[in-house]
């Protein structure tokens, strides 16, 4: 780089010239300084994309962190009811001995609707050691739905007997007495379901579902004694002439 | 560099959405499992007092053994909502049984009714609500049966 002034050569980082004294400009101080920075110095155009890819590092980090964190938070939240069931599960089989003798006195005092309302709420269906209660339970569940239906019929009259919804009403109460009479049919694969204290049980839970039927669904007691000899139809036939009766 | 920038924008609002979906996962799952492994509702006694306004004794009786399920800590008044869902539940099925004439099974459940008669004090007037509902007329027995 010459001066502009006298021509004189000039050493980089010089402000004046060394032979006129006048000054260098700002233009030819930088240019002469830009032409003569070692390698090793940081050169403010070129770091400007690698600024930019620091500024993108962490965002896309955790982008990267978030969608893991959603993918485990999808599974937690689909496995979610698995998880609690193992969690009830755990807790029945901790009060087992507790459960089996609330439910014995259930039995014991005929009280099938209270026995069917603590085995659901206590979740006694995760119990793989009350098994054999299947068909019991089973059996009560469906003495429940009825009577939950009939006693209903006192106070929302107009809702069960209304002239478009009375079939569907003996419909649905045909299909819980079915299942009552019809559980040998259901369970009767396994001996373990049917041993004469659970049959004997059973029976009872018949004969309360039949007094039901005959003391809310207008059904004679005839009728009500033939029950587990009639086909789905017939039942349905009888249930709703009782309710017409009503 | 504008651009840049913009960029930097959109993967910041993107990472806000992940955190909200990733909340969002997180408390479907812990609810589902606060309500499928430990159901403890609490229900206040003018839950109860409007059951039996509405006649809902079937509701009254899933409720009380639901509350029963939930705690063990009963007070008085809740002692008498059970008292009254297990008195329908007995007069109820006392009417079932008289009906097939079956005499015997109506005693113990009279004697169920009675039982819980007894526990009942501030919410008497319904005992009668409830013979009006079942139209029954009840006499009770003088000698308990063992049941």
């Amino acid at each position: 780089m010459k001066c502009e002034y006298c021509g004189s050569e000039l050493l980089p980082g010089n402000g004046y010239c060394p032979f006129c004294g006048l000054p260098v400009s700002d233009a030819e101080l930088i240019s002469t300084e830009s032409a003569y920075q070692p390698s090793s110095a940081p050169k403010p155009v070129s770091s400007a994309p690698a600024r930019t890819k620091s500024e993108l590092k962490v965002p896309l980090i955790t982008l990267c962190i978030l969608i893991v964190l959603n993918i485990a938070g999808a599974a937690f939240a689909a496995y979610s009811w698995d998880i609690s069931y193992s969690i009830r599960e755990w807790q029945t089989n901790k009060n087992l001995a507790v459960h089996m003798e609330q439910l014995q006195s259930y039995l014991n005092n005929r009280d099938y609707i209270g026995y069917h309302l603590y085995y659901y709420e206590h979740s006694l269906y995760t119990c793989s050691d009350l098994d054999d209660y299947y068909a019991v339970s089973h059996t009560c569940t469906n003495l429940y739905n009825v009577y939950d239906i009939v006693t209903d019929f006192s106070s929302n009259r107009e809702y069960y007997f209304a002239e478009e919804r009375l079939s569907h009403t003996a419909e649905l109460i045909t299909n819980y007495v079915n299942a009552v009479f019809s559980v040998k049919q259901n369970f009767g694969y396994d001996d373990v379901y049917f041993t004469p204290d659970k049959t004997a049980i059973m029976e009872d839970v018949r004969s309360q579902l039949c007094g039901i039927l005959v003391a809310y669904c207008g059904l004679t007691r005839e009728e009500a004694s033939q029950l587990p000899d009639f086909s789905h139809d017939k039942l349905y036939e009888i249930i709703e002439r009782g309710l017409q009766r009503l | 560099m504008r651009s840049k920038k913009a960029l930097q924008v959109i993967l910041w609002v993107l990472a806000a959405c992940l955190t909200a979906s990733f909340l969002l996962f997180l408390s479907v799952g812990i609810q589902d499992i606060y309500w499928y492994s430990s159901p403890n509702p609490s229900y206040d006694h003018s839950y109860y007092e409007y059951l039996l306004e509405e006649d809902d004794y079937i509701q009254l009786i899933y409720t009380t053994k639901k509350q029963e399920t939930a705690s063990d800590d009963a007070t008085p008044q809740y002692d008498e909502f059970s008292a009254l869902a297990e008195y329908y539940k007995a007069a109820s099925l006392y009417k079932a049984y008289i009906a097939t004439e079956d005499f015997e099974s109506a005693i113990m459940q009279l004697n169920i009714m009675k039982q819980n008669k007894d526990k009942i004090v501030e919410y008497q007037a319904y005992i009668e609500r409830i013979h009006q509902l079942l139209q029954i007329d009840v006499t009770y027995p003088d000698i308990y049966f063992p049941y």
